[in-house]
């Protein structure tokens, strides 16, 4: 179940049980090393605020939450994995650079807008449709889409900033 | 200047039939087949501005003048910069000033004018500095662009204010004014509007005191100074005036302003004509000279002396775009411009001394030349109405000196031994650069002898200028010869003695110093140092003082507004106003934690806890999205700055802040906390809270209120704000690369 980018990558090929877990101290700014038990806590914290933000972000549009929030608790989810394992691997887990997220979610939140162009509304007024679903229908909308450009954004920039700030030296 | 540089370079085939543009259009505008007329297209139609345009009189006659002189200019310059490989360049910046003034001579609705005057102020600035190698040029330029500039800001405020007294004013209606705009000219916002487009034009004909900008452009390429310069866009100016003067004709300060800036500007451009060396410079003078005589011809109000300006206009531009061409030529031939090395020129180049000789004559107003009907029929529009004295005297001084300059550009130059210290050019100058100063020499001469072909169109632009009944074709015959014969004689002896009287005047050092050039110059430098000296004192980088200062100033500007506000009476207590009261005492002992706190990380936690009571407060105060925000921010912002912190040794015993401090201190927090309370006390007005909270879930299927205003109702100012976010992150992050460790990703 290990996976693969939790090897930091300046890690000494030392002995097999303590070497996945070692980070250089220069990234983390210490020298501590990771116990296994903060290790596997921030998988399971690193998913399980993922799927809160993800969470926060579809039932914002009736109960508290939204886009800016969920795109806090996915920066959160991220730089989590930055403080425990470095920067390197947590920019590892977005794919992309932060500023690529960030774009993403702009250009999200465009392309929810245009439906409403073609049918002659005005730019970004949202449309709604009711998808058959297990346990009943499902309701989707531009809105929807349009908040999670604004989590992306949110994302891109705050861990683009944080991630910055945890390299410097 | 017309020296090639590198390799030469082949001509481009669209370059070499560039003029037969002009030259189609000369052809359109000359057989007649442009018709008077209107036309226009709705372009903002809520503020009344349309894409209008207009042909009359005095457009025929401008756009005859720009697709003539046009037509010569752009066969000129690809012999002037032949293998240059800059001459596309040259050429493009051309075609499209051209294409900017036949719009701006064209349009009808202000707006539409103003588009494309600003564009040819853009296209001579672009023009000015095209040698942009050179210092010179390039200050040249920016000195051209600043002040026609501030004229074309000037135009707009003018306008603005027009269109105000006089709503959807098109430029034809100023013939009838009183007809279309009644009362427009009582208003006072109609005065101040015309007087600020009065500044607009004398900014752009380079009138006193925004005269100075036009000599500095000598730097520019012969065809540019030879189009723009001379002919064509410092003419602009003049033009709108002549637009005005039909509905500010009765208007006292309207002539007494054109003519006293138009008689200094002829008079002052006068002396320094003769104070220069430089042939180019020269002419330059010279034509700022006679754009203050036609200032001056349209500060009088008569039939007669809209027939003079119209004239003196074609007859200007008939006679000083050859003589620029001719000093190009000679600059080309022989490497110099200045007058004292330049003698006998007619060996070697022949064409261009016949040019000089025949445009001279014009200027000069010899008999039988375009610019005795100019001279004549001026000199009679002066006779015929009752003017100052220095109006007379101001016309008779500058057509002495014309007559000199004519001399010195003809016989000075071309005549007279040679001086063979010159060194000669080595490339042989072809039909393109001697016909088109022949050609115009010759155009100009021969319609002074024969005014058939442009009685009608000189009349019908006079009358556009002028709309007082019908003129009679006689008047542009000449009849008084005397003031013509008074400006030759004097214009000779001025010749004679030319070098005396100019190491006389050169000895006025006191005109440079008070000229408008030095104060061009000083107000540049003064700028520069104010905008040092406001950077070092308010930019100072001290954080501390940054956040005194704007406490302080916010202190002082709010607090009278503050203490005269009533305050909130105390209301009963609820349940929920224990948790308020709870989040308040967290923010209060995070507060006092980071106040007394000795080390950082102490300070750090305790603006922590400040957050985390923010958002207890904002959960029982109804807002839960806020309380979860704040909640995620906090945390990211204590853990990741800590981390960071970590990074640097920062001294955990920090020296005790001085007194001043807590004083900032203490006014900004009193003050902010007698807003709120203010704030509090103030009526809430609740439609917006009402609409939105009504309109939410059945218009926006959400009941999340705050939500929903986000994403649908308010969406583009999310939007806005997400890009915001982006841009910031593209334009930062970058900046903080240099302190990371190598091989970052952005």
């Amino acid at each position: 179940m290990r996976h693969p980018e939790d090897t930091p990558n300046t890690a000494p090929n030392t002995a097999p049980n303590t070497a996945p877990n070692t980070v250089s101290g220069a990234e983390l700014g210490s020298a501590r090393v990771p116990s296994p038990i903060v290790l596997r806590a921030t998988r399971i914290l690193y998913r399980v605020l993922l799927a809160a933000a993800v969470l926060l972000t579809l039932r914002g549009h009736h109960e508290p939450g939204g886009g800016f929030v969920g795109g806090l608790f996915a920066a959160v989810a991220v730089l989590t994995v930055a403080l425990v394992q470095g920067p390197k691997v947590a920019r590892r887990r977005l794919r992309v650079t932060p500023i690529q997220v960030a774009a993403l979610g702009v250009s999200l939140a465009v392309a929810s807008g245009l439906p409403a162009l073609v049918t002659g509304q005005p730019f970004l007024t949202h449309t709604i449709g009711y998808v058959p679903m297990v346990g009943g229908a499902w309701k989707v909308s531009t809105a929807l889409l349009f908040d999670f450009g604004v989590l992306l954004c949110v994302l891109g920039s705050v861990t683009g900033f944080c991630l910055r700030l945890l390299e410097s030296r | 200047m017309a020296a090639v540089e590198g390799p030469l370079v082949p001509t481009p085939r669209w370059v070499q039939l560039a003029w037969l543009a002009p030259a189609a259009l000369f052809a359109v505008v000359a057989l007649g087949l442009v018709p008077e007329g209107q036309w226009s297209a709705p372009w903002v139609p809520s503020l009344l501005i349309e894409f209008a345009l207009r042909v009359d009189g005095l457009t025929r006659l401008m756009l005859a003048l720009i697709s003539g002189v046009g037509t010569a200019v752009f066969f000129y310059a690809p012999g002037y910069l032949a293998g240059d490989a800059r001459l596309p360049r040259l050429m493009a910046l051309l075609v499209a000033f051209f294409l900017a003034m036949v719009g701006a001579v064209v349009a009808d609705d202000p707006w539409t004018l103003l588009l494309f005057w600003e564009a040819t102020s853009v296209l001579s600035f672009l023009l000015v500095g095209f040698d942009r190698a050179n210092r010179a040029a390039r200050d040249a330029a920016r000195h051209a662009l600043l002040i026609t500039g501030f004229g074309g800001l000037c135009l707009i405020g003018g306008l603005l204010l027009v269109q105000l007294a006089a709503p959807g004013l098109k430029l034809s209606d100023l013939t009838h004014l009183e007809g279309a705009h009644p009362g427009a000219l009582g208003s006072s916002l109609f005065h101040g509007g015309v007087a600020l487009v009065v500044i607009g034009a004398l900014t752009k004909s380079a009138q006193f005191p925004f005269h100075a900008w036009l000599p500095g452009a000598m730097t520019a390429p012969t065809p540019v100074s030879a189009y723009l310069h001379s002919a064509t866009m410092v003419k602009l100016g003049v033009y709108l005036l002549a637009r005005f003067d039909p509905a500010m004709d009765a208007v006292p300060w309207w002539h007494h302003t054109l003519l006293a800036v138009g008689a200094f500007t002829a008079v002052f451009a006068s002396v320094q004509t003769l104070r220069e060396r430089d042939l180019k410079r020269i002419l330059a003078w010279s034509t700022v000279a006679a754009l203050g005589t036609l200032t001056m011809l349209l500060g009088l109000s008569d039939a007669l002396s809209g027939v003079a300006f119209t004239a003196f206009l074609l007859a200007h531009a008939l006679y000083k775009a050859p003589l620029f061409f001719v000093a190009g030529n000679v600059d080309h031939e022989a490497g110099t411009r200045q007058i004292d090395h330049l003698r006998g020129m007619r060996k070697a180049l022949p064409f261009t001394a016949a040019a000089a000789v025949l445009a001279g004559a014009s200027m000069a107003g010899l008999p039988s030349s375009l610019g005795v009907v100019a001279k004549d029929a001026m000199q009679r529009a002066k006779d015929s109405v009752d003017i100052d004295w220095y109006v007379s005297a101001t016309s008779i001084a500058v057509s002495v000196v014309a007559v000199a300059v004519a001399a010195v550009a003809t016989l000075r130059v071309f005549f007279g031994p040679p001086n063979d210290e010159l060194a000669r050019s080595p490339h042989p100058q072809g039909l393109r650069m001697s016909l088109p100063p022949i050609a115009l020499a010759v155009v100009g001469l021969l319609l002074g002898l024969w005014h058939a072909p442009i009685e009608g169109a000189l009349l019908a632009a006079a009358r556009s200028v002028a709309p007082f009944g019908e003129l009679e074709l006689e008047v542009l015959w000449p009849t008084r010869l005397d003031g013509i014969l008074l400006a030759v004689v004097g214009g000779a002896l001025l010749f004679w003695q030319w070098d005396r009287v100019h190491r006389w005047l050169e000895g006025f050092r006191g005109l440079d110093a008070i000229g408008p050039a030095s104060l061009y110059e000083r107000a540049l430098a003064a700028l520069k140092a104010g905008a040092g000296t406001v950077t070092r004192t308010a930019q100072h980088g001290v954080l501390g003082r940054y956040v005194a200062v704007l406490a302080l100033a916010g202190a002082v500007w709010a607090l009278p507004f503050l203490v005269r506000a009533p305050l909130p009476a105390a209301g009963p207590l609820s349940a929920g106003d224990a948790g308020l009261a709870a989040g308040c005492l967290a923010v209060l002992a995070g507060a006092g934690l980071a106040v007394v706190a000795r080390d950082v990380l102490g300070r750090l936690l305790g603006a922590g806890l400040v957050g985390l009571g923010s958002a207890v407060v904002f959960l029982f105060g109804g807002a839960p999205d806020v309380a979860f925000t704040q909640l995620a921010v906090e945390t990211v912002f204590v853990v990741v700055a800590a981390t960071a912190l970590a990074r640097y040794r920062v001294a955990s015993d920090t020296p005790p802040a001085p007194k001043w401090r807590l004083v900032a201190a203490v006014a900004l927090g009193g003050l902010l906390g007698l807003a709120s309370l203010v704030v509090f006390a103030a009526p809430f007005d609740p439609s917006l809270t009402n609409f939105f909270g009504a309109a939410s879930l059945p218009e926006a299927h959400g009941r999340n209120v705050t939500n929903v205003v986000l994403v649908d109702f308010r969406a583009f100012d999310t939007l806005g704000e997400i890009a915001v976010l982006l841009l910031v992150g593209v334009a930062a992050l970058p900046l903080l690369r240099r302190n990371t460790g190598k091989g970052a990703k952005a």
